[in-house]
């Protein structure tokens, strides 16, 4: 059974009412199934409007989304869209709607009138993959910001989409609750889910198998993560990045002759071909 | 300046009992019943016997006590007051006087009776709320108020936002802290001054608090739509409540309790 | 000088069942034109540590010294050190409630006393600080960009001239340039004497720019000294909830495999030594 779902935009353009200028122009994307693409974009660039065009919460007010070759602006279409492709914000405190945990993650699966049993199974998995089973009957209010995020994340698992939009689920998560996330979102990409982020972090970007760079509406750049940090230090600037140190720390490697030009930007391919 | 931080689940205490274990709509129609028929009943006796439910149920619910008492301590200066003003104002034989205070037998009885059933009322009300989770709280009135929805009455979504405000109660009182806190760090001061003036050093605060409020009330709504959402159509409990041969036992028994007081109140049989 | 912590212990809800120690025994020093970083794992003590620093906490045991000032409960001396210590919270764009920028920067000064042509100067030196033009006094805040929230909020905590700043992960959520901006502002107020405590969770960020890094691990202190002490420090130690920064983390590994000489965090430094040793 196919696990990830596909979508595909075809010159999709958005304007809110009474907006002077469209906030989406003209974008056309192709996103298989269980591909990971990561849209770079600042405040501003419409990656947030992005998010809820995919998701169906709005339709493009020009050209066409497609979730699994379905048209999201059919009649009944924007609801079984919902149940294919979840998001999950930026903020968890802004997501999370019962006070204890077992119950938030259930919210979901209860929406869709599903058995009670699947219910509890589903919430079963869902909070065992995201690490917080053990809290099943705790509140909500003694999980610290990174759990609580997870939980987030196990609400949308429950429902078992398809497709997991992240419109920066990690900006406001310390270091280490970001990494157990990223570590959480891979696996459930391997799993076969399709996984569409929104960050403008760099060092969230290294499991994508696509970037996009989202600018005023449009994409004006793809392609992996590798060619991105290949990118010299002042063109990412540009582009409003910071490049990741240890993508610099290969660059300058290359430069002094250390290592050949084609080495990955992380450590342990650095490590394999220092001289030795 | 003390800001305490909300508690998660009010007044509820888990436990393993045969009350907390209850249906809460039989719960809720208990306390209803209990309620109405302490403030009906007329003779103290009956009131006397009513006080001997309580820790019989107390116990029954393995609450402690001293949890039970605590409930009725917000209102305790109100049944005094309430107590003290039929003590002195009701009319009858006078028995002595305190200034221009009397106390009439009359008097006393009101305000023990009185008193009494405040008492009461308070703490049944608080043994439902110490054996009853906020969830099973609001499952079970969104189920007793489901029938009224075909006279108009949203029951789910009053019970959806009854959830969702026990929710944020802990939340909110962070983050009204914080802003506490950072208006207090540029110099605000909440506590110099006049009532008026001390009610305008809360702009800083509510303000604030309005604006996140309200975002946050845009972004909710899209997650739970994002969630799949549609009101109470269709919707599923994980834990559906039940109503079983205890439920009815339970309720029997009360049952039978309130009609023996009222049976022995019509027959006079006690003062 | 300086702004001076010695001995600071502090429980929360002392007496009660829900007791819980927070800080126990604390001791730093910032004077003025120095760039503190604390850095430590979430619930390790340093918001606990961010509210003594401006009396919003009164110390239980230990002592909290601004510019020979003690913090205690009477409040006079109080409102004195609120002023010479400015706290700006994580995300404080949540505090913003005036109608303009001008109001909402003035709200500082104004409750300290200031009217008229001393609080209008105040109020466009902050804005200038912040690199931002007379033109946005008039604008309502809630026009602004995220960013530039920001901005506002730290400008409306500078307008008290604050002889120190202590700063609650001022870069979270902000973007490449947002954050860049926010430490140039950090850096240049240091440069102009304010002593400057900054809590981050970057530890990179922490290296680069600080005077002086204190890491707390479980509300105790595990180091106060300098970036390259602090270095030095972690390469025999871990810390609790410390993530260290990938390019230091293969400097300590190369060091121990006797490849290389000296530990670096910065990616070019750590490139020459490699290349020198190769």
């Amino acid at each position: 059974m196919k696990i990830g779902t596909a979508l595909v935009l075809e010159g999709v353009e958005f304007r809110y009412p009474e907006a002077a200028k469209a906030t989406l122009r003209g974008l056309d994307l192709e996103i298989e199934a269980g591909e990971w693409i990561s849209v770079l974009g600042s405040n501003g660039s419409g990656k947030s409007t992005l998010m809820k065009i995919l998701n169906a919460l709005l339709i493009p007010t020009q050209g066409v989304c497609l979730v699994d070759g379905r048209d999201t602006r059919d009649a009944g279409e924007a609801e079984r869209v919902r149940a294919r492709v979840s998001i999950v914000f930026q903020n968890p405190e802004d997501q999370i709607v019962a006070a204890v945990v077992e119950e938030d993650a259930a919210f979901g699966p209860e929406n869709l009138g599903l058995p009670s049993a699947e219910i509890q199974m589903r919430v079963k998995k869902a909070l065992t993959a995201a690490g917080l089973w053990e809290r099943r009957k705790a509140p909500v209010s003694s999980l610290s910001g990174g759990q609580k995020q997870r939980l987030a994340f196990a609400g949308v698992l429950a429902i078992e989409p398809g497709c997991i939009l992240l419109d920066e689920a990690m900006s406001m998560l310390d270091p280490a609750a970001r990494s157990a996330f990223l570590k959480l979102i891979k696996k459930e990409n391997e799993r076969g889910l399709t996984i569409v982020q929104v960050t403008h972090r760099l060092d969230e970007i290294s499991e994508a198998d696509r970037v996009l760079l989202l600018e005023d509406g449009v994409f004006t750049w793809s392609g992996t993560p590798e060619e991105l940090f290949a990118q010299p230090e002042d063109a990412l600037r540009e582009m409003n990045f910071e490049k990741p140190p240890v993508a610099i720390l290969r660059d300058e490697l290359v430069k002094n002759g250390v290592i050949p030009v084609g080495t990955k930007a992380d450590i342990s391919g650095i490590r394999e071909r220092i001289c030795r | 300046m003390a800001f305490m931080n909300g508690v998660a689940f009010g007044q509820y205490i888990p436990a393993d009992s045969a009350i907390h274990a209850l249906d809460p709509r039989c719960k809720i129609l208990m306390t209803l019943l209990t309620m109405t028929s302490i403030f009906i009943c007329e003779t103290l006796s009956a009131l006397i016997l009513w006080g001997v439910l309580l820790p019989a149920t107390i116990h029954m619910s393995k609450v402690p006590v001293r949890a039970v008492l605590r409930s009725a301590k917000p209102v305790i200066v109100l049944i005094a007051f309430t107590s003290l003003l039929h003590l002195f104002w009701t009319p009858g034989h006078e028995i002595f006087r305190v200034a221009f205070l009397s106390v009439t037998d009359k008097g006393c009885v009101m305000a023990v009776r009185m008193g009494l059933r405040l008492f009461y009322l308070v703490l049944y009300a608080g043994l439902l709320t110490l054996t009853t989770s906020p969830s099973e709280l609001s499952d079970g009135l969104e189920a007793i108020m489901r029938p009224f929805g075909r006279i108009g009455l949203p029951s789910h979504e009053i019970a959806m936002m009854m959830t969702i405000a026990l929710r944020f109660i802990p939340t909110l009182f962070e983050e009204t802290d914080r802003i506490i806190k950072s208006q207090m760090s540029r110099g605000a001061d909440f506590e110099s001054g006049g009532l008026v003036r001390r009610a305008r050093s809360y702009i800083p605060v509510l303000i604030p608090l309005f604006v996140l409020v309200f975002q946050r009330a845009d972004t909710l709504a899209s997650a739970m739509e994002a969630r799949c959402y549609r009101g109470g159509k269709g919707r599923v409990r994980m834990y559906p409540l039940k109503w079983g041969a205890g439920e009815n036992r339970a309720l029997a028994v009360l049952a039978l309790f309130i009609a023996v007081i009222v049976l022995a109140e019509r027959m006079n049989f006690w003062i | 000088m300086s702004l001076i912590v010695k001995n600071l212990s502090y429980t929360y809800n002392r007496g009660m069942p829900t007791e819980t120690a927070a800080l126990f025994d604390i001791s730093l020093e910032v004077d003025r034109g120095d760039i503190l970083s604390v850095v430590g794992h979430t619930g390790s003590g340093k918001s606990t540590l961010a509210q003594h620093l401006n009396g919003l906490i009164i110390p239980q045991s230990g002592d909290v010294c601004v510019d020979g000032v003690a913090v205690k409960a009477k409040s006079r001396d109080l409102r004195k050190v609120r002023r010479e210590v400015g706290l700006v919270f994580q995300y404080p764009e949540q505090q913003i409630f005036a109608e303009t920028v001008e109001e909402e920067i003035a709200f500082g000064p104004f409750n300290w006393g200031f009217r008229g042509e001393d609080l209008h100067s105040k109020v466009v030196n902050a804005l200038q600080m912040i690199g931002l033009d007379e033109s946005y006094l008039q604008r309502s805040p809630f026009t602004l960009s995220g960013g530039q929230k920001r901005r506002l909020a730290i400008a409306s905590v500078l307008s008290s001239d604050p002889s120190y700043i202590v700063l609650d992960e001022p870069t979270a959520g902000l973007d490449a340039k947002g954050a860049r901006d926010l430490i140039s502002i950090l850096q240049s107020r240091a440069g102009c004497g304010t002593g400057v405590v900054h809590i981050t969770h970057d530890f990179e960020l922490a290296l680069r720019i600080s005077t002086r890094i204190l890491i707390l691990e479980n509300g105790r202190q595990v180091s106060c000294g300098t970036p390259r002490d602090t270095a030095e420090l972690l390469r025999k130690r871990h810390v609790e909830g410390l993530m260290l920064p990938d390019v230091l983390k293969f400097s300590f590994e190369l060091k121990e495999r006797g490849f290389i000489n000296s530990i670096a965090w910065d990616p070019a430094e750590l490139a020459k030594i490699i290349a020198g040793a190769c």
